[in-house]
């Protein structure tokens, strides 16, 4: 089924088939990159609210008065702040339990109730942090630069922040209840979680400095990271200073507001730094996206543009060999020529389709000037026939008119002789020249019938009745036959249609007939000539049949080409003029094998309604 | 005793045009000849002919064969007519073929009666002089045959040229014997001299020489 596709519709397929895999590619890498974007959009989710984190925990760890009005305030920012694109369930939980450690934080009362409150704000916040970052996927972020960045920001940042804070309500409020034992040991203790915090984060940060954009890290982040880690150390030296003299508190509170205010500012360097390494991503994903979307589709475009051209120049071409070829076949011009010019298999076969128009034109030139040459070789074959024809009719004739003359002058001899004898024979004389009379008739009739016959030899069509052209050549050939001992039958059909013809021609046809009969009968033991005509559908049929030695199978189909004699002194003419002059009248002639013996000539000629 | 009353020579005439053949009949009849014709070869052989000096005029086209063919079966049946031809339209090569095979004339018709009516003269002539000579070798034979087988030996050997002595010793008999052989030779022979003798060997000869080649 395929194979009878026009070659277009093959090259459709085919394109549409490329296209069409092309389109699933695309649709795969679009829905990859997809993910990929989403999941950055939820990145910057989680770092929106850190950023909103932070103020909560710049509020809690502020020194100022109206502490917990600031944080109620930064609470509900953060709140309001929140992304209702995304669910993400585990921050708001962690948030409501948040605003409810700040809430409670600002209607405490009691030393006691404002320590557990902030340390219980303070965790939260802690979990709040890393539950943004488990809720925004920055946990699992995927590229090393932000991994480490996020790190900081979702776990160590917050985490240290907390521990300060609790450092700072411990020692500001030693009344407190608070277990765990003495307030150095627990102060010991933060102070270990700290400095192993402090580890954490540098060794994130050198992680982030082996990354790609680490340099541009360093940059923004080293020298502010650095400081956050000297006045950190300086507060928790403060810390160890103010446990052994407590009078030491005002020098720690000096310190402390600078510690915190550095890794707030830190926190927010790195959450703009994230920020940053997150919109580069969203930005490098997207335009990967439009690179391959670009590049797909360009693809797809050059890929239909060459089925486009390939279609032209395969359809095309044959398109217009084919047009050529009908060309060729209905106006039978040899001459006309491909202009196609490719070095393809196409431009090949329009080079051998030009080649054989060239051998065809060739052979019908060839054709034509043989043709030409067979009809001039035909017309000369019969105008000699005709001549051989004229001059057997004129020996015949000659003989014909002889025998009386020669009768005439015997009888008027003998009359003479009669006459001169002593005693007349006068009785002897007047028959001999009755017989001259008679005989000087017949000589007559001879010479009328020969000028009817050549008042009647035109070379005009006429309407002829074909018994008695038949009956004139018989008349001709009697003589000839008598001479060779053939008996002749004819079975002339009494109201034979009229044909239209040239009589001296058809004369021609039967009188070489005839001759042929008696020749191929010379050496037979019976002579038998039958000459028949018959009326038949379109016409007129005559059958020559003689009792010779008849034609041989192996030469019946080759006995009217001129120069094929079955004779041994034959030219091998007559019979092609006969056929020659029986195709002019339209009609056919056919040679057959007459059993028991001789051949049969079967003329057939049309009548004068199927004359054309 | 002869199977026809009269002597005279006869023309025998074969046409197939019944006009050329009743006008010849009428012209040599105009002179006092006999005419016989046929209108075929065959219904020539077929008629008895008388044995009279006698000649054909054969016209070339015959019905079924050609005269010269005909010409030629009769030389083979050992019948020998004088013929003269006549034809519509005769070329030399034909006349040159019938000529050879001893045709006395080949006329082309229409002839003058002149040229014809003088080749019959001939003709009959030669036929006539044919007709003695045949009778002569008949009564010959006749004479021959009357010989004892010694005598015919006899004959042979004085044919020769041999004397009666050389033909006694050859024979292996005496003189007067072979003078007694040869006295009955020439009178059984009706030879006048022994030249005539010779001569009368001679044709005996040549006719059984020819007698054998037709056979």
């Amino acid at each position: 089924m395929f194979k009878n596709f026009r070659t277009s519709t093959k090259l459709l397929l085919l394109c549409t088939v490329f296209v069409g895999a092309l389109a699933v590619a695309t649709y795969g890498l679009v829905a990859e990159k997809q993910i990929a974007i989403e999941f950055v959009h939820k990145e910057l989710v989680g770092v929106r609210h850190l950023a909103a984190l932070r103020e909560v925990y710049v509020a809690l760890l502020s020194k100022e008065p109206g502490r917990s009005a600031a944080a109620e305030r930064a609470m509900n920012a953060f709140l309001e702040a929140k992304s209702e694109e995304y669910n993400l369930p585990e921050t708001k939980r962690l948030a409501a339990s948040l605003n409810t450690a700040i809430t409670k934080l600002a209607s405490a009362q009691s030393e006691g109730q404002k320590f557990a409150h902030l340390t219980e704000a303070l965790a939260a916040a802690r979990n709040l942090a890393s539950g943004i970052g488990d809720d925004s996927n920055l946990t699992l972020d995927p590229d090393l630069d932000s991994y480490y960045v996020q790190d900081i920001v979702v776990t160590k940042l917050p985490n240290l922040l907390s521990l300060i804070g609790e450092l700072q309500a411990q020692l500001e409020m030693p009344s407190a209840p608070q277990n765990g034992g003495s307030l150095a040991v627990r102060s010991l203790v933060l102070d270990g979680l700290i400095r192993s915090n402090f580890d954490g984060i540098t060794r994130s940060l050198e992680a982030s400095y082996r990354t790609a954009s680490g340099s541009h890290l360093k940059q923004a982040l080293g020298a502010d990271m650095e400081e956050m880690v000297r006045r950190s150390n300086n507060y928790l030296s403060r810390v160890k200073a103010t446990l052994d003299d407590p009078d030491q508190l005002g020098s720690l509170d000096r310190s402390y507001a600078p510690a915190v205010d550095k890794s707030s500012e830190v926190w927010a360097i790195s959450v703009t730094e994230l920020e940053r390494l997150l919109n580069a991503r969203h930005s490098d994903l997207l335009s990967k996206l439009w690179r391959s979307l670009l590049l797909n589709g360009l693809l797809a475009v050059l890929s239909i543009a060459l089925a486009i051209v390939t279609g032209r120049h395969i359809v095309k071409p044959l398109l217009d060999l084919e047009r050529l070829a009908d060309r060729v076949g209905q106006t039978k011009d040899y001459n006309l020529r491909s202009d196609y010019e490719s070095g393809d298999e196409i431009g090949r076969v329009a080079v051998s389709f030009n080649a054989m128009l060239a051998e065809l034109a060739a052979a019908r030139e060839r054709e034509t000037a043989d043709t030409a040459r067979n009809a001039a070789m035909q017309a000369e074959l019969a105008r000699v026939a005709r001549i051989t024809t004229m001059g057997e009719m004129a020996a015949s004739i000659a003989h014909e008119i002889n025998q009386p003359l020669a009768a005439i002058v015997n009888n008027a001899n003998a009359s003479l002789r009669w006459l001169a004898q002593p005693e007349p024979k006068l009785d002897r004389a007047r028959s001999a020249i009755e017989r001259v009379v008679a005989d000087g008739s017949r000589a007559s009739d001879v010479i009328g019938s020969i000028r009817a016959l050549l008042e009647q030899g035109s070379q005009e069509r006429a309407l002829l009745d074909v018994n008695d052209i038949i009956r004139e050549v018989m008349a001709f050939a009697r003589t000839d036959l008598r001479a060779h001992g053939v008996s002749v039958q004819t079975e002339l059909a009494e109201n034979l249609p009229s044909i239209v013809g040239v009589r001296i021609q058809l004369q021609q046809v039967f009188l070489n007939l005839i001759a042929n009969a008696i020749e191929s009968m010379a050496n037979q033991d019976t002579r038998v000539l039958t000459i028949r005509t018959e009326a038949a559908e379109t016409g007129i049929v005559v059958t020559v049949a003689d009792t010779g030695t008849g034609i041989d199978a192996s030469e019946i189909d080759r006995i009217f080409e001129a120069f094929v004699s079955t004779k041994q002194q034959g030219m091998g003419m007559g019979l092609s003029i006969c056929r020659s002059i029986v195709e002019a009248h339209h009609g056919g002639i056919a040679a057959l094998q007459a059993h028991p013996v001789g051949s049969v000539f079967r003329l057939s000629l049309p009548g004068p309604d199927s004359d054309k | 005793m002869k199977p026809r009353p009269s002597h005279d020579p006869v023309v025998f005439v074969i046409d197939d045009d019944a006009s050329v053949r009743e006008s010849l009949k009428n012209l040599l009849e105009s002179v006092g000849l006999r005419a016989e014709v046929f209108p075929s070869a065959q219904a020539f052989t077929d008629f008895q002919r008388p044995a009279v000096a006698s000649c054909l005029i054969l016209d070339v086209r015959l019905p079924g064969l050609t005269g010269l063919e005909f010409q030629n079966d009769l030389l083979k049946m050992g019948i020998s007519l004088p013929i003269i031809f006549v034809t519509g339209h005769g070329d030399i090569p034909m006349s040159v073929r019938a000529m050879k095979l001893g045709a006395v004339e080949f006329l082309t018709k229409p002839f003058r009666d002149q040229d014809l009516l003088e080749a019959v003269r001939v003709a009959l002539d030669r036929d006539t002089l044919r007709r003695k000579d045949e009778e002569a070798l008949t009564a010959l034979n006749a004479s021959f045959s009357a010989l004892t087988e010694r005598e015919k030996e006899v004959m042979g050997l004085i044919s020769t040229g041999l004397s009666n002595k050389q033909i006694a010793s050859e024979m292996g008999i005496s003189g007067a014997t072979v003078k007694v052989h040869r006295a009955n030779i020439m009178r059984k022979m009706h030879a006048g001299s022994l030249a005539e003798l010779i001569r009368m060997t001679d044709l005996l000869r040549r006719a059984s020489k020819a007698f054998a080649r037709t056979g």
